[in-house]
């Protein structure tokens, strides 16, 4: 890791075993991660109207959460300027998501679950290039 | 002078000889070969139009031997089958015979004044302006047929009191009403609540200046019972009124399968969404957890081991299956909202 500040990464899904998954394969591939764990929309735009001093902070947001979709909390996320950067998860298998995504300039991933560890590391790794590139 | 060269037949009802040899002549001056059957009494008349129907004209003195009158007027109109009658009748007859063209003669004439051109015009006229009258009463019947006989109901109403001029058997049928019943009626009497409006707005509005126009309506039957009927209706003038004739189209049933065939798609459409969004979440959750154990480098013992495998490969297979089954509910869909 060539980063001097710890990344901050936010799992925003309101299924609890899933955040129970991506936090332990998380903190299995990178120990130094701050990991924090949301269950509602809400609670992670409370979270981040909180704590605005985002640089090196990362998502990961289901499209389907129980208060609102990943769609709503994409745009409360664009009216702020937060520079968060955003990886989009989904159980669905709904192909117009692909192109929808597209259209968010802070998405800078889109996977379906299931999560296996390779696409953890995966993820980690674009991370890791958008750092440098910055 | 040329002559007359079409082949006409003619039956010659007159017991006087002189009378017959004369009219056979005059005939002979204008037509080149003129056809004469000549009977003298009602008797042979009547065998002869029941032999042979090809009679172009009957000449019919009007005192016979055995019939006269207006009786024999009658029984030989009946007889003629719609050929032209030509009564021959001398000048105490004249009042009478005047009368005949009531019954059903073309014409009559007076065997003291007449003529070869006169005859001759006489004999043209009766022929052609029967085949006139043939073709026309022809038509009335095609076209009366084509409206009595219509598989669709169909009426004629009064463009301005909206009563029911005309009706036909399909309208009597789907409706309810007795034709007699249907006259005494208006088309507001068969309206649905509402509909009045939607007509009185047809008729008046913008739609006037179009002269055919189709429209949804909901009619009522005698018995109450709702019809979604298409209607197409065109300005026709009944007896110098100004009318509308009217088809109207049951599609009650078609309206029905349409409606249901909605429903059955509402409910793909749900389950499409739950084929993508909502089955697979328990299914990942599950991958999740089988990967989880996997990255954790739990020692598993040899069958332990391939217990975890087959959960991996029967959850794989699931997958696979529900996104299978996604795609073609999405490609449905898709075309059904295009």
């Amino acid at each position: 890791m060539q980063t001097k500040n710890k990344l901050e990464l936010l799992l925003v899904d309101d299924d609890e075993v899933l955040l129970m998954i991506l936090h332990r394969m998380f903190l299995k591939a990178d120990p130094s991660l701050d990991i924090k764990r949301f269950e509602s929309g809400d609670r992670a735009l409370q979270y981040l109207s909180e704590n605005p001093n985002g640089d090196n902070r990362f998502m990961l947001v289901d499209i389907n959460l129980k208060d609102m979709t990943g769609w709503d909390f994409l745009s409360v996320i664009e009216e702020t300027n937060d520079p968060s950067k955003i990886i989009l998860i989904t159980s669905s298998v709904d192909s117009t998501n692909h192109g929808l995504a597209s259209r968010h300039p802070n998405v800078i991933h889109f996977f379906e679950k299931s999560i296996t560890f390779s696409i953890i590391k995966e993820i980690l790794e674009t991370i890791e290039e958008k750092i440098e590139k910055e | 002078m040329r002559k007359d060269s079409k082949t006409y037949n003619f039956l010659i009802i007159e017991d006087n000889l002189g009378d017959y040899v004369l009219i056979e002549e005059y005939l002979s001056e204008y037509i080149l070969d003129p056809h004469t059957t000549h009977v003298v009494t009602f008797d042979k008349a009547k065998e002869n139009l029941k032999d042979n129907g090809e009679f172009d004209l009957i000449f019919l003195d009007l005192s016979l031997p055995d019939h006269s009158g207006e009786d024999l007027i009658k029984d030989v109109i009946s007889l003629s089958k719609g050929i032209p009658v030509i009564a021959l009748t001398g000048f105490s007859d004249l009042e009478f015979s005047i009368r005949s063209l009531s019954l059903g003669i073309s014409d009559y004439l007076l065997k003291d004044e007449l003529t070869p051109p006169f005859l001759y015009k006489s004999v043209i006229y009766a022929i052609e302006r029967n085949r006139y009258i043939e073709d026309l009463q022809d038509s009335e019947k095609r076209y009366s047929e084509l409206f009595h006989l219509n598989p669709s109901p169909m009426w004629v109403y009064d463009e301005n009191s909206l009563a029911f001029l005309d009706v036909n058997e399909a309208a009597i049928n789907k409706y309810g009403y007795s034709e007699k019943e249907f006259k005494k009626m208006t088309v507001e009497d068969i309206l649905a609540k509402g509909q009045l409006q939607k007509l009185e707005e047809i008729n008046n509005g913008e739609n006037k200046k179009k002269v055919v126009y189709s429209n949804l309506f909901r009619h009522l039957t005698k018995s109450e019972k709702i019809l979604d009927v298409e209607i197409e209706s065109a300005p026709i003038l009944f007896n110098d009124r100004k009318a509308k004739m009217v088809v109207a189209n049951d599609i009650t049933d078609k309206i029905r399968h349409i409606q249901t065939i909605e429903q059955q798609n509402n409910t793909f459409k749900e389950i499409a969404w739950i084929q993508s969004h909502v089955v697979r979440a328990p299914l990942a959750r599950m991958m999740g957890l089988i990967n989880l154990l996997e990255s954790m480098d739990v020692d598993l013992s040899g069958e332990n081991k391939q217990i975890l495998e087959y959960i991996q490969k029967s959850a794989e297979e699931l997958d696979v299956i529900i996104r299978d089954i996604s795609k073609k509910s999405e490609n449905i869909v898709y075309a059904d909202e295009k």
